[in-house]
């Protein structure tokens, strides 16, 4: 499903309110993808975060607080000198003034700190809309201010913004859920003390406070990997030494180094393959930590991700397994790849297909006993394609490929491009699973697009009526009439390219709801030969496919709300 | 030491400039011919490479293109280690990317810590030369710049209209190429082999005794 029905976002709240779920509960909710498709992974998050209690009752005043607690601080930092709460003397309240106390020098001091955060801001996630508005821009841009400034010792760093923006994306998109689900009359069978709290819980005037509570909560747990390396004179070359393994300095860099070593113990080969081409994960690893994998994953499937990292505090242990179970997934990719095949790869990782099996990877080396090994035919990505859905720069470099691979490998090799033969008997079940999963995908996509029609056709027809009855303005008439094309407009698959056209506020609302990415949990449609390829071999695509036949990634369905 | 043709011709090339100065696209630029103004900002650090013909010879370029904000140590070592090229890069509309150069510069010599500081390859990009109207550095001042530190070959690109971008690498690339015939032990990350074959030895070359 892609929205949680009637009951079942009802369901969910119930299940917080009454404080049915204890903590194991979530985290076993946060392991299996239940908050894929829910309306409370804010809720989950902020539970898990410690920035909530899991006692219900106990929200209202601890969330308070915590907003009291940020508009100090906020007033504290940020410094306005047009705010009339400011001190008025024109002595001290002035451009000119060199005086320490003027808001003024405190404000131009921050300039540089300003410009550096709105740099990075503005390129949070280009590909959503909902980064595109001012307003969440500037909303960033606050919260990122007062944390560089309450944190002199690490500041800004590049990076942190992407932290952020995910955060930001979930408090939103819930907030957007429960406010459908209040104006569906979805929650009348709640008590009163219940609706309360849920409108505490998703005031949208608080977004800015609610976003610094979770980003400090993640960014303590990130903070070492942000921190600057202390600066040492280069050491003498030591024989059998290598450079990297004696300047490591940071805690980052200290972190990627025991990664590495760690991948010694459960992929012999591919460490050894890594170290023989000098491939530390110094190297390709510092974006995939600072950004908890940010970049490397859609945005559906990596909340899906924080689900579990943020489940597992220290988060730590886990991250180091997803980063680990990254490299595993795309192992015969690199044993098959030369120095700068794997950094291509590795610098831009392809797109996982599946990302349950993923994240079953990655919890079995969190914890092999209790997690069993998802199945390696399972593990399957598209290395031929990056994660924007262009044309991945490794694809047809297989002339690149010196390194020795395994000869289940070579073999592999040596099928691709041949005709690709029946489906096996074992295979039948899994593929028809998979066909029948695209059909209802596509079914449920052709719902939609019923829906969709109809409201927008019934809003043509009160249009009509208004025009008629000249009950309405013209220009609202057309304003509301451009809302509707655009609603229509947005069921095409190529949405995204329409230029947009002057919006009012309230239109722009609707369509950033409109163009939100799918909520998780979406299979993407996947074209014919995918699927075939996807069933009869499991390890790569084949690289002589025509770019147009590949799907992109960011090409996942999506429903526009009315 | 050696002396000859590398077995392979691979040039590792460096991108270090402030932030925002456009090093992704110029990358991007001129590996993939294509320019967005929807890059993210880099995050440590980003790879490309592109197989080149530089006066009949094949070469492979490995293009890194780092964070505009990555000081000290942060990237590590092995990260600097072997480049052949530098590639510093401004953005002409913004003066202090500009004056940052220096601090590069001197970082990249600090952390590569090739053994002849002084003639290692360096070019000079100002950026954004199609906003000649926010011009904010002159090309004056930017050679004159150049030409304080042993005469840095400079070019204005923009990565944006792809202007001079292509013949900026080229430049590079025969930089960097012409450089590994002169010196090709740059980075004296290991130390000479010990050979055992004492006939062969050519590191004692006073015979006898050391001590």
């Amino acid at each position: 499903m892609i929205t949680p029905t009637t009951s079942g976002i009802l369901r969910e709240y119930q299940r917080f309110l009454s404080c049915e779920i204890g903590v194991d509960e979530l985290i076993t909710f946060c392991r299996t993808g239940s908050f894929r498709t829910a309306a409370t992974r804010s809720i989950a998050w902020r539970i898990l975060l410690k920035c909530l209690p899991i006692n219900s009752l106990e929200w209202v005043p601890v969330i308070e607080q915590s907003r009291r607690e940020y508009a100090t601080l906020r007033s504290r930092h940020v410094a306005n000198p047009r705010d009339p709460l400011c001190v008025q003397d024109p002595q001290l309240n002035n451009p000119l003034s060199e005086h320490s106390k003027s808001p003024w020098s405190r404000y131009f001091a921050d300039g540089e700190l300003r410009d550096l955060i709105l740099k990075d801001v503005a390129r949070t996630f280009p590909e959503i809309e909902l980064f595109q508005d001012a307003e969440v821009k500037s909303l960033m841009c606050s919260v990122l201010h007062v944390y560089a400034k309450d944190n002199p010792f690490i500041g800004y760093k590049q990076g942190m913004h992407e932290i952020l923006a995910p955060l930001v994306f979930v408090l939103y998109n819930d907030q957007q859920l429960y406010q459908h689900a209040l104006e569906d009359f979805q929650l009348r069978s709640l008590d009163r003390t219940a609706l309360h709290i849920l409108q505490v819980l998703h005031d949208s005037n608080y977004f800015e406070a609610d976003a610094y509570v979770l980003f400090c909560e993640v960014m303590r747990e990130l903070t070492p990997w942000y921190e600057d390396a202390g600066i040492v004179e280069p050491p003498e070359p030591h024989p059998f030494e290598r450079l990297q393994d004696t300047m490591i300095t940071s805690r980052l860099l200290k972190e990627l180094n025991e990664i590495g070593q760690r991948l010694a113990e459960f992929d012999p080969p591919l460490y050894r393959h890594l170290t023989n081409l000098d491939i530390p994960a110094q190297l390709f690893g510092i974006r995939w930590l600072r950004l908890l994998f940010g970049r490397e994953f859609p945005l559906p499937d990596l909340l899906f991700l924080w689900d579990i990292i943020l489940s597992d505090r220290p988060i730590s242990r886990i991250v180091e397994c997803v980063f680990l179970a990254m490299l595993v997934y795309i192992r015969e990719n690199l044993l098959a790849s030369d120095y700068g095949g794997c950094l291509q790869f590795l610098m831009r990782y392809p797109p996982v297909v599946d990302v349950m099996a993923f994240a079953q990877l990655a919890l079995h080396f969190r914890a092999p006993l209790r997690n069993s090994r998802p199945k390696d035919s399972q593990l399957t990505n598209y290395s031929n394609m990056t994660l924007q859905g262009t044309v991945h720069p490794n694809a047809g470099n297989q002339k690149r490929t010196v390194s020795q691979p395994p000869p289940q490998q070579r073999s592999q090799q040596a099928n691709r491009g041949k005709q690709r033969r029946p489906y096996r008997q074992e295979e039948i079940p899994k593929a028809l699973g998979i066909f029948e999963e695209q059909v209802a995908v596509l079914q449920q996509r052709l719902n939609e697009r019923d829906i969709v029609t109809a409201v927008s056709a019934k809003r043509i027809e009160e249009l009509v009526k208004n025009l008629e009855r000249g009950s309405l303005e013209i220009g609202t008439i057309a304003a509301q009439l451009r809302e509707v094309g655009q609603q229509l407009g947005s069921l095409t698959m190529d949405r995204r390219k329409e230029t947009p056209e002057a919006k009012s506020p309230a239109q722009e609302e609707r369509i950033k709801v409109a163009n939100e990415p799918v909520r998780s949990g979406t299979p993407r449609i996947f074209g014919v030969n995918e699927l075939r390829e996807l069933n009869t071999n499991n390890q790569n695509f084949s690289h002589s496919k025509p770019p147009s036949q590949q799907v992109p990634r960011d090409r996942v369905l999506g429903i526009p709300r009315f | 030491m050696s002396s000859g043709p590398r077995k392979k011709a691979l040039l590792k090339v460096i991108i270090l400039g402030d932030s925002g100065v456009g090093k992704t696209s110029l990358m991007n630029q001129y590996v993939n011919k294509r320019f967005s103004n929807q890059y993210k900002a880099t995050i440590g650090a980003d790879f490309l490479t592109k197989d080149v013909m530089i006066d009949d010879r094949l070469v492979t370029m490995q293009i890194w293109d780092t964070a505009g904000q990555e000081r000290f140590q942060s990237l590590g070592v092995a990260f600097y280690r072997g480049a052949d090229c530098c590639v510093l890069a401004y953005d002409v509309t913004n003066s202090t990317s500009f004056k940052n150069l220096d601090s590069w510069r001197d970082e990249f010599l600090i952390q590569a810590n090739p053994r002849d500081p002084d003639h290692f390859p360096f070019v000079l990009l100002g950026n954004k030369m199609d906003l000649e109207q926010n011009r904010a550095v002159s090309s004056k001042r930017a050679q004159t710049w150049c030409q304080s530190k042993n005469n840095i070959p400079y070019f204005e690109v923009s990565a944006k209209e792809a202007l001079n971008v292509e013949s900026a690498f080229q430049a590079i690339a025969r930089d960097a190429l012409a450089r590994e015939s002169q010196d090709s032990q740059d980075f004296p990350d290991f130390p000479d082999q010990i050979r055992l074959d004492p006939n062969q030895n050519n590191r004692q070359q006073g015979g006898g005794c050391n001590c």
